[in-house]
């Protein structure tokens, strides 16, 4: 069964886009793709309601009661653990075009409305009392400290670059992305999806590597290997990627040959966004 | 070697914003790509319901606007939706022996104890009114408490503040598409970005905000 293109769903939902009859057939019979849509149409309708809803914090004197009528210790309130951390933003986007990146005001603090702000909240390190006083100095350092970064710093660092992933002859209908995040701490990850085509899954089907590769072909790196249809991989630090633009997914014989077998599957190339 | 010779596949245009449409035949399985809880969320979740006292003032910094505000576009008081507040992180302490971390994120969790404590409060008025009807003496005339939209206000005070939260171009993109109702091309237009770009932004936004705006309603007291 061929089911409707994520993207073309969300378009679907946004009301971007008008069903047309395969659309309404395949959402008769398929459950997952009625579901789906259903989900992020009402997603949208919230969204779309949700306009005007401006955050509003409680008064500072919410928490001292909270704080009182639990009997917390004298040293526990909100901000208090906190670090504000600058990230050491080297990204690609400010390489290639010089493009100053966005700041934005730090969060309100508990006493102002939290207003929509234009730009991205910084990122924070939070970091327990008892263990702030160990890790001073171990800023940067891994684990141990580091106690809550900024929800999406954990889970995805900024996005700087992304690539849709082409296919090549021998590999039609194959497809997928590659979006480049970079964390505050300056880490960068290639997050790559591929269609569920050139995951077979079959026992006997090829490994398949994830290459950077350089625009003017003098050199490659092999970033990991792909299982499934997505993976997530670390780019060495030392890798400039408006030099190594291209993301490459071959399929590779289990033969220890850790050369690019010259398959692949789709390639792109690296857009700074 | 193949990468001198064979830059981008061949008959692709890399300039090419759009990518090419879906050859008949092929087959696609959905991806979850959004993780539900990330994973400091589940860091701080865990620590809170361990009795951490410094996650509870963690989970007050990040969820507290959010409470304080459904609570104040519920009940239209600010006295009131300082009380409500003052409760939802007070029973959450207290009960959160009962915090299932695999069940709810902590803040579908608190908007859920928000919703009883709204509720309570919408009853408390109805309750005085009633009481001061009957000293003066009037027919009584029982009012319901005017509970109906909570879980709506709650949707949208939720998704305010998961918009707020997204990344800042993928927030950019999402305003532009519910707030001013511009449509794909416009918005890479404004934006400056392919039409491609915005249209994945919007895929995955959407389905990072559907993950992320689930509330556990099940009663949190005993």
């Amino acid at each position: 069964m061929n089911h409707i293109d994520p993207e073309d769903l969300a378009a679907l939902a946004m009301g971007e886009r008008e069903s047309d009859a395969a659309d309404e057939a395949h959402l008769a019979e398929c459950d997952a793709c009625a579901a789906e849509l259903d989900e992020l149409t009402r997603t949208v309708e919230l969204g779309r309601a949700s306009r005007g809803t401006e955050l509003v914090a409680p008064p500072a004197e919410v928490w001292s009661r909270i704080h009182s009528e639990l009997g917390l210790s004298g040293d526990v309130s909100p901000g208090a653990a906190v670090l504000a951390a600058e990230p050491a933003r080297e990204s690609v986007a400010e390489a290639a075009t010089g493009a100053v990146p966005e700041t934005a005001p730090e969060v309100a603090p508990a006493l102002a409305p939290v207003r929509s702000l234009p730009g991205p909240r910084r990122p924070r390190f939070w970091i327990p009392l008892a263990a702030a006083a160990l890790v001073v100095g171990l800023i940067g350092g891994v684990g141990a400290g580091v106690w809550w970064e900024s929800a999406r710093q954990a889970e995805a660092g900024s996005t700087v670059a992304e690539a849709n992933l082409e296919p090549f002859p021998e590999w039609p209908g194959a497809r997928g992305s590659a979006v480049v995040e970079q964390r505050a701490d300056g880490t960068r990850q290639v997050v790559v999806d591929v269609d569920s085509v050139v995951d077979s899954g079959s026992p006997d089907a090829p490994l398949r590597e994830v290459w950077l590769i350089r625009t003017d072909g003098t050199g490659l790196i092999s970033i990991g290997f792909l299982d499934g249809t997505s993976g997530r991989f670390d780019i060495p630090s030392g890798i400039d990627l408006v030099q190594y633009a291209l993301v490459d997914v071959s399929a590779e014989a289990d033969n220890g040959d850790p050369a690019h077998s010259g398959d692949s599957i789709v390639r792109g190339e690296l857009r700074v966004i | 070697m193949l990468f001198n010779t064979v830059k981008m596949p061949p008959g692709v245009d890399p300039d090419q914003a759009q990518p090419v449409r879906d050859d008949a035949g092929r087959s696609r399985r959905f991806r979850t790509d959004v993780p539900d809880t990330t994973t400091d969320e589940q860091t701080v979740a865990d620590a809170f319901r361990a009795g951490d006292e410094n996650a509870l003032a963690e989970a007050y910094t990040r969820w507290s606007p959010l409470i304080h505000t459904l609570a104040l576009r519920s009940l239209g008081d600010a006295h009131e939706a300082e009380d409500v507040t003052q409760k939802v992180f007070v029973s959450a302490w207290r009960s959160r022996g009962r915090y299932d971390p695999s069940r709810a994120r902590l803040g579908g969790w608190l908007v859920g104890i928000a919703r009883h404590c709204i509720a309570d409060a919408h009853e408390a008025r109805a309750r005085r009114r009633r009481t001061e009807e009957a000293y003066a003496a009037e027919a009584s005339t029982v009012v319901a408490a005017d509970t109906a939209d909570v879980a709506g206000v709650a949707d949208r005070v939720m998704m305010a503040d998961e918009l707020e939260r997204l990344e800042p171009i993928p927030q950019k993109v999402m305003k532009l598409a519910f707030y001013d109702d511009l449509t794909h091309a416009q918005i890479a237009d404004t934006l400056g970005l392919p039409l491609g770009t915005v249209k994945s932004h919007i895929r995955r936004s959407l389905v990072r905000l559907r993950t992320r705006l689930e509330v556990n309603d099940e009663p949190y007291r005993s």
